[in-house]
């Protein structure tokens, strides 16, 4: 377990005590990325503001349902926060506006808000090693899963705008899963 | 298991880690995650590893600073935690019977799959029929904690033994936490089952007498969980 998922854990189990400071330091390692990918995905500050919003709150609410025995408190909280934006863009039927812009890698990463987010040291290693891992894979590769994860389009959705079929989409999202994570294993 | 069918398998959870599936796939990841999953040692790791790596894709994202009024926002709506709910003084009574009652007796129109669709229909239908009854009633729900409308709303009718939930758009819950729907009758509580929000309009059939209970609570709790207590109550609504 790496210390920052361990400082996580405590922080967690204060938070799960009621400590609203806690909840204040979890919001301020996480409410800079749970926003950056929340506007990413829905595109609009306002939105994606209801977003970090909704999370936290859930967050304080319902804290048990983080279970430690099955990941990491980061994966849990980045994960619900992409569920819930997910969610939002299918709810606010705008995908296909958004599609072609949060499709395309190169566009986004013009935008560097970074600057004036202080984060810690692990998660700016991670997220070093999150982005060298992306660009290690394949187009084809990447493309399908930013399809699916910015995008928020699901896997049929995935194979209409491409024009392939959905056993394809399917295998390469799963390979591109698979060499992300081995590369990322190797770094943890 | 034949080595092909973890590749399917495989593939699902990846779609499932994603939340990229629909249709037929959603309904098969369901089914596995509920019947094969839990006992496969090997498609649990995978659905880890596969959950920790797409939780990881959110750092390729630029980090933005949320809006400096956010944190209090928030503050101003975290509500002390002294321990489970603000219900402390209810009672339980046969949690383990209502657990079974829930099981085999609450009815959700799910509302987003195909296979759903004749169940959706039948459930939408039975609540109309419901509502025209001359001594049905329909009273919306409150918010808990500020007494806003809720987007939830009751029907129901003296001395039956059920009732309905028309719900309209509920917001999603967390990760691993559903809905719990909670009977007081002032006295005791009964846990009446829980349900995932659906987006739309759907409709839950729950299997209780309404004008036996005073007042109704829906709550967050944990997924599986067969709670003892209320959770987190979100909104609720007096007889």
């Amino acid at each position: 377990m790496r210390d920052g998922d361990r400082e996580d854990l405590d922080l967690h189990r204060r938070l799960t005590a009621g400590d609203r400071a806690a909840f204040d330091e979890l919001y301020r390692r996480y409410a800079p990325t749970a926003y950056g990918i929340a506007y990413r995905l829905t595109g609009q500050r306002l939105l994606a503001q209801d977003v970090v919003h909704d999370a936290f709150l859930a967050l304080w609410r319902a804290p048990e349902a983080f279970d430690a025995a099955r990941g990491a408190f980061r994966s849990f909280f980045l994960s619900l926060v992409h569920h819930r934006a997910v969610d939002t863009i299918r709810r606010e039927e705008r995908m296909r506006a958004r599609h072609d812009r949060a499709a395309n890698l190169e566009a986004v990463a013009g935008e560097d808000h970074s600057e004036s987010v202080v984060e810690e040291d692990f998660i700016v290693r991670r997220r070093r090693e999150v982005r060298e891992a992306l660009a290690d894979l394949s187009a084809d590769q990447r493309e399908v899963l930013e399809m699916a994860y910015f995008a928020g389009m699901t896997q049929v959705r995935i194979a209409e705008a491409l024009g392939i079929p959905l056993g394809t989409v399917k295998t390469r999202t799963f390979a591109a899963l698979r060499k992300l994570r081995s590369v990322l294993e190797t770094e943890d | 298991m034949d080595p092909r069918e973890h590749e399917r398998i495989d593939e699902l959870m990846a779609g499932y880690t994603l939340r990229s599936l629909s249709g037929e796939d959603a309904a098969e990841a369901d089914r596995l995650l509920s019947e094969h999953v839990p006992g496969c040692e090997r498609c649990r790791a995978t659905l880890l590893a596969l959950s920790d790596t797409v939780a990881d894709l959110a750092l390729a994202a630029d980090p933005i600073a949320p809006p400096e009024t956010l944190l209090p926002r928030l503050h101003r709506e975290l509500e002390p935690r002294g321990g489970r709910s603000g219900l402390g003084r209810w009672t339980v009574v046969a949690a383990g019977i209502a657990a079974v009652l829930i099981t085999g007796g609450i009815a959700v129109s799910m509302g987003l799959r195909a296979g759903d669709l004749q169940e959706r229909n039948d459930l939408f239908a039975q609540a109309l029929r419901f509502s025209q009854r001359p001594d049905a009633e329909t009273a919306p729900l409150v918010g808990s904690q500020d007494s806003d409308p809720a987007p939830v709303s009751e029907v129901s009718a003296p001395d039956v033994d059920h009732f309905y939930l028309v719900c309209t758009d509920m917001p999603p819950t967390p990760a691993g936490v559903v809905y719990g729907i909670w009977l007081s009758d002032g006295v005791e509580a009964v846990f009446a089952g829980s349900f995932e929000p659906r987006p739309g309009v759907w409709v839950v059939r729950v299997p209780f007498d309404r004008s036996r209970f005073d007042r109704i609570v829906i709550t967050l709790e944990a997924v599986g969980s067969s709670p003892e207590a209320p959770g987190q109550p979100v909104w609720e609504a007096a007889a």
